[in-house]
């Protein structure tokens, strides 16, 4: 199966400290990849290096079989990146900040425009169009985010804690655009600390602690590694990183 | 993905594109930022602003115009001032000299602050690099945003030189002063953006905000020490002879039209081969800052972003208690104290008024001790009060509280006055043992109600930011218009009440009464803003 993001060998340090160590992944295309971890494990980190916000000190990333290191700005291109705290133009409308979105990936106005409207009448903000969009709640703020990366019909989309601020009928759209997506051959790369939506969506998990992924593979493989055969994500979750914590104390 | 849609993306022309559609959105969003609001107390404020704006620049057309005749330029100019008609155009030149290189001091002090605030602490970084655009195309249209600001921020100094000069006296030529006013802006926004990566490269982001906030008002007092020494040499030369530019003043205008500086201004006189150079140096300048800090752009700020830390909250549960006031003005000092780039600030502000204060010292200490005190009590005041009400603050916290919300504010303005005032008070009683009692009550009446003054009006026009989030304060557009009017107000109150105190006792009572006039206008601001009542 062809890999919509593979990484080798990630490094970062930020100053004596290593966020990322050494961290290798493949992530097949249609695939929703769920990463967790504590604060400070080093998520986010791996995110904006994926993205190119971050230039990694080693290692190799491939994004849907581009080199990000030797070609950067095509690597950018099939991918979306929604960071914990989505920062949106307070003072333009969603549909003004949806065709500047657009705009970045070369999108034809026209066509963005009626990608924007459909977005906004997806995720229920059509009738609010004229607002600007610093009065939005932040459960709205962050389904512009959304529609902020989907608006060019990217091939694999990054998401940072998504669900965080969206009340229970919020989250479920989100939920239910990112399962739409996934059915149309999209990838999706997500980080969360709600240990229930990574345990029913995501086909496959990866645990991270200082920097490293401890724990990689399906829930099956997670229960089977862990030795807890009947044990929910968040068991298997605290005893591995309960275990780390004994192996490597901070 | 419709591949198709996006096979030019990361192209050249895409990247002007996004560019300019990026400088665009900045400055869609700047004007909605400023003309937000659509309450009759807004619309009050819009209005007096666009007067008050009108009016300043027409007096500044009125000043350039005075300036221009005082150098005895026009058509009303007597030959016989000077040897001959070279040395009339070296005296216009020198003058036209001095208001270029006034511009290029402004633009390189400011525009280091919006230097750090434009190329490294945008929010929407992370959305525009990681996009297909080219980094260096986002940092060009930065740098270019940057410039357009520089360009608008400072404009009030050179526009109406160029109009007065274009159509008053006919000198069409000097048209060319707007390309070549755009040209220092790119040049100024080079050598700061340079210069802010410098900072950082050596100290770091941290140390780097702290230092930019410094630097350009140690620049300011250097100017105003130069500045104010050379001015009251030229007052004591110009004794009985107001109308004209006396010819000792002549020959320092004379001397700067012979200097490099002067390239500038015939530039903007329409010389092709200095205008060319100004273009070529602006266009030379703007390529090689995108080379050297292109990659630092996309990989410093990230990289120190992650590791900054804000101030810690006060005390979170301070508006519940009795005491809340008192509670509320420590925190307040606490978190002004703990937000370094806040408190230099107000540090730096007075420095201008010990420039000035240096000057005047020469001729009689306890003037300058006076002056000093009201003018820092009056700017300092307000600086602090604005520290205060822009650093980060839990309103909801406030709100919820069973304390009316105005005892906040109240604690706002005297966390901000505490320290000036008590400063004020200190040196008004010292200087009541002296021979000058006039200047102590200078002091003491006329320092400490300009400080209560500038304090309402910081706490008016402050709006704190969120838990976690960055305190802007001068970097902010908005605060810059308080800040200035701070200034402004001070520096003549201060001036104007030592002035009067050194005539007579009645001029004395006149300044005083004009001091309380001001102050009854700032509640009457207040009140329209904000309501204190």
């Amino acid at each position: 199966m062809e890999n919509a993001c593979e990484v080798a060998g990630l490094v970062k340090c930020f100053g004596p400290k290593t966020a990322v160590d050494r961290l290798s992944l493949s992530v097949p295309k249609g695939m929703l990849y769920g990463f967790l971890g504590v604060n400070g494990a080093g998520k986010t980190t791996t995110l904006r290096m994926i993205s190119g916000l971050i230039r990694p000190d080693a290692g190799e990333i491939r994004v849907c079989g581009i080199d990000a290191m030797a070609e950067p700005q095509r690597a950018k291109q099939p991918l979306a990146y929604i960071p914990d705290d989505p920062v949106l133009y307070a003072k333009l409308n969603p549909m003004e900040h949806l065709e500047f979105v657009a705009s970045l990936w070369n999108i034809e106005p026209k066509i963005a425009r009626q990608r924007a409207q459909e977005l906004l009448e997806q995720l229920q903000l059509w009738d609010r169009r004229h607002e600007w969009i610093e009065s939005y709640s932040r459960g709205m703020k962050q389904k512009i985010a959304l529609a902020s990366a989907l608006i060019h019909e990217p091939e694999l989309i990054l998401l940072d804690e998504p669900l965080t601020g969206l009340d229970a009928s919020a989250a479920r759209l989100v939920k239910d655009i990112l399962l739409d997506f996934l059915k149309e051959g999209g990838t999706v790369i997500l980080t969360t600390h709600i240990l229930e939506v990574a345990e029913r969506l995501a086909e496959r998990i990866a645990i991270m602690s200082g920097g490293r992924i401890i724990a990689e593979g399906t829930m099956e493989q997670l229960r089977s590694h862990s030795g807890q055969a009947a044990g929910s994500l968040e068991d298997i979750f605290l005893q591995l990183i309960q275990e780390q914590r004994v192996e490597a104390p901070l | 993905m419709s591949s198709e849609l996006l096979s030019h993306a990361g192209s050249p022309v895409h990247s002007l594109r996004a560019g300019g559609r990026l400088v665009w959105i900045d400055i869609l969003q700047g004007v909605r930022r400023h003309l937000a609001g659509k309450t009759r107390r807004d619309m009050m404020l819009k209005v007096g602003g666009v007067l008050f704006g009108i009016t300043f620049l027409a007096s500044l057309h009125v000043a350039a115009y005075a300036l221009i005749m005082y150098a005895g330029a026009g058509y009303q100019w007597n030959p016989a001032q000077v040897s001959d008609s070279h040395g009339m155009r070296d005296l216009l030149r020198g003058v036209g000299t001095a208001v270029w290189c006034f511009l290029l001091f402004v633009m390189l002090s400011g525009g280091l602050v919006r230097a750090l605030v434009v190329l490294h602490e945008q929010d929407d970084s992370d959305l525009l690099l990681s996009s297909p655009v080219s980094p260096r195309a986002v940092l060009a249209a930065r740098l270019l945003g940057n410039a357009l600001q520089s360009c608008l921020v400072d404009g009030f100094i050179i526009i109406p030189w160029i109009n007065v000069l274009v159509f008053k006296f006919g000198h069409w030529e000097c048209l060319w002063g707007y390309p070549v006013w755009f040209a220092l802006a790119i040049i100024v926004t080079c050598v700061d953006g340079l210069f802010s990566f410098g900072l950082i490269a050596m100290f770091g982001l941290r140390q780097a905000r702290f230092f930019s906030q410094a630097i350009p008002f140690i620049l300011v007092f250097g100017v105003t020490f130069f500045a104010g020494s050379v001015s009251i040499s030229v007052a004591q030369m110009n004794v009985g002879e107001q109308s004209q530019m006396p010819p000792e003043m002549q020959a320092h205008f004379i001397a700067l039209s012979h200097t490099p500086l002067a390239w500038i201004n015939r530039a903007a006189g329409g010389n092709p081969v200095f205008l060319s150079m100004i273009g070529s140096a602006a266009a030379a300048l703007a390529l090689i800052t995108l080379r050297l800090t292109e990659r630092a752009f996309v990989e410093g700020t990230q990289h120190l972003t992650e590791n900054y830390g804000s101030a810690r909250a006060g005390v979170a549960d301070g508006p519940f208690r009795s005491g809340a006031l008192v509670l509320d003005v420590l925190k307040n000092l606490r978190l002004i104290a703990r937000t370094p780039m806040i408190l230099v600030q107000c540090l730096a502000q007075s420095l201008m008024p010990v420039g000035i204060a240096c000057v005047l010292g020469r001729q009689d200490l306890l003037w300058a001790i006076a002056f000093f005190v009201i003018f820092v009590a009056g700017v300092l005041s307000g600086m602090f009060t604005i520290a205060a009400g822009t650093v980060e603050e839990c309103e909801d916290l406030l709100a919820m509280s069973p304390h009316d919300f105005r005892l906040f504010r109240l604690g706002k303005m005297i966390a901000g006055c505490l320290w000036p005032q008590t400063v004020a008070l200190f040196i008004g009683i010292g200087l009541l043992f002296t021979d000058e009692q006039l200047l102590a009550y200078a002091v003491l009446f006329g320092g400490i109600p300009l400080g209560l003054t500038t304090s309402i009006v910081g706490e008016t026009f402050a709006t704190a930011v969120k838990p976690g989030m960055r305190p802007k304060l001068l970097a902010d557009p908005i605060m810059m218009i308080p800040l200035l009017g701070m200034q402004i107000v001070s520096g003549t109150v201060a001036g104007a009440t030592v002035f009067a105190a050194s005539l007579s006792t009645g001029f004395f009572l006149i300044s005083l009464l004009s001091s309380y006039l001001i102050f009854v206008l700032a509640i009457g601001l207040a009140q329209l803003r904000k309501p204190l009542f």
